[in-house]
């Protein structure tokens, strides 16, 4: 049960972990407009945790079961957008959109992530036995992706590289985008195509360092068709789009 | 006028959708005392299979698969469905993410000359 939570908390609350940091590497902002992003986010996503939690079961039955899957890409697809914006605003000096489309961004992974965690916990409610193993699993789960976060955030300062931070912010919005094709495929709505290649001998999905990359960037060990299309299209886009229009429209000096 | 004809529309894309999904193969995978039955499930390569997973027990468990690549809450007492394949021949392991020590299956995917078993 130790290991089980430990393991259930790194699969969901990482990426958010990694997108903060990521967040804190590529942006031109103070820390402190950053941070108030983070607080707003953080109130923002456990209230719309708990509103997801208690409509999860009427959901799921919802469009002909497709409700859960449907919900997950939407906010997939809001997170990938509020990224796109926060990418092409946070060179135009524009602080308050800046605040906003980084706010949505975080509620948005964070919500689809830490939607299915609270349905553990009341799995396992009535197990007192449990109980300590599930305490204990949550505060190491928290210490480990904060570490993670912590250790990436270090290395990416280290490097004085803010192009590798934006590089993997990009992949890690094409990993999260290309993994709500899968939930489309789940409930038939959009055809499975043929596997690339296949890497589980290698570095296997299941691995820690597997588990690791498959949060950061998207790693997949046997990635199909549609999936490779949709992360390079949304790591092109996520790429290319903040850069032209920077140059289309160049901040004046006295905008600064 | 215009939103009747968007809701319209939406409601046949559904159908049609929903038509094609029932047309499909299914196979039934139950929890019971969070364990999966039948564990081990036959089923024929290249071939797109509807899976309905029925939860028997008081508590919600989620159906997971690193091989399969789906992932979905099934909450108490009640049922959902998936869709799988088609997939190559081998075996693709599942297991229950919220009691992973005793939710444990696999899915073995059979060439078509050898599915006389397959469920």
């Amino acid at each position: 049960m130790l290991i089980n939570t430990v393991l259930l908390f790194i699969g969901d609350a990482l990426p958010v972990f990694l997108l903060v940091t990521l967040l804190l590497s590529v942006s031109d902002d103070t820390p402190q407009h950053l941070l108030h992003s983070f607080y707003s986010a953080f109130c923002i996503s456990i209230l719309a945790i708990y509103l997801v939690t208690l409509n999860l079961p009427r959901l799921s039955m919802s469009f002909d079961d497709y409700g859960v899957e449907l919900l997950h890409v939407l906010l997939l697809l809001l997170g990938y957008i509020s990224i796109l914006g926060y990418s092409c605003l946070k060179t135009q000096f524009r602080p308050r959109l800046s605040f906003l489309t980084c706010t949505l961004a975080l509620t948005s992974y964070a919500t689809t992530n830490g939607s299915s965690l609270p349905w553990f916990f009341m799995s396992h409610q009535n197990q007192f036995n449990n109980l300590q193993a599930i305490v204990i699993g949550s505060l190491l789960g928290i210490g480990i992706c904060l570490s993670t976060a912590i250790l990436l955030h270090l290395t990416l300062q280290a490097l004085q590289r803010s192009q590798i931070a934006s590089v993997l912010l990009c992949a890690f919005c094409a990993g999260q985008s290309a993994g709500g094709l899968a939930l489309l495929q789940q409930v038939n709505l959009i055809e499975e195509s043929p596997i690339l290649w296949n890497t589980q001998p290698f570095l296997a999905d299941t691995s820690e360092i597997g588990q690791l990359l498959g949060a950061l960037i998207g790693y997949d060990a046997s990635p199909n068709l549609n999936y490779v299309l949709v992360y390079i299209i949304a790591f092109s886009l996520l790429w290319l789009l903040p850069s032209y229009i920077q140059r289309r429209h160049p901040i004046s000096e006295s905008s600064q | 006028m215009h939103k009747y004809l968007q809701g319209s529309l939406l409601l046949g894309l559904l159908s049609l959708v929903t038509t094609q999904c029932y047309a499909l193969p299914e196979l039934v995978l139950e929890i019971r005392d969070h364990l999966f039955f039948p564990s081990q499930l036959n089923v024929p390569a290249d071939k797109k299979l509807r899976l309905t997973i029925i939860n028997h027990d008081n508590t919600p468990e989620e159906f997971d698969s690193f091989d399969l690549n789906r992932e979905k809450v099934i909450f108490a007492n009640s049922q959902t469905r998936i869709f799988i394949g088609p997939l190559n021949p081998g075996e693709y392991a599942f297991f229950g993410e919220f009691n992973p020590s005793t939710a444990r299956g696999k899915i073995i995917v059979v060439n078509h000359t050898d599915d006389q078993n397959a469920n």
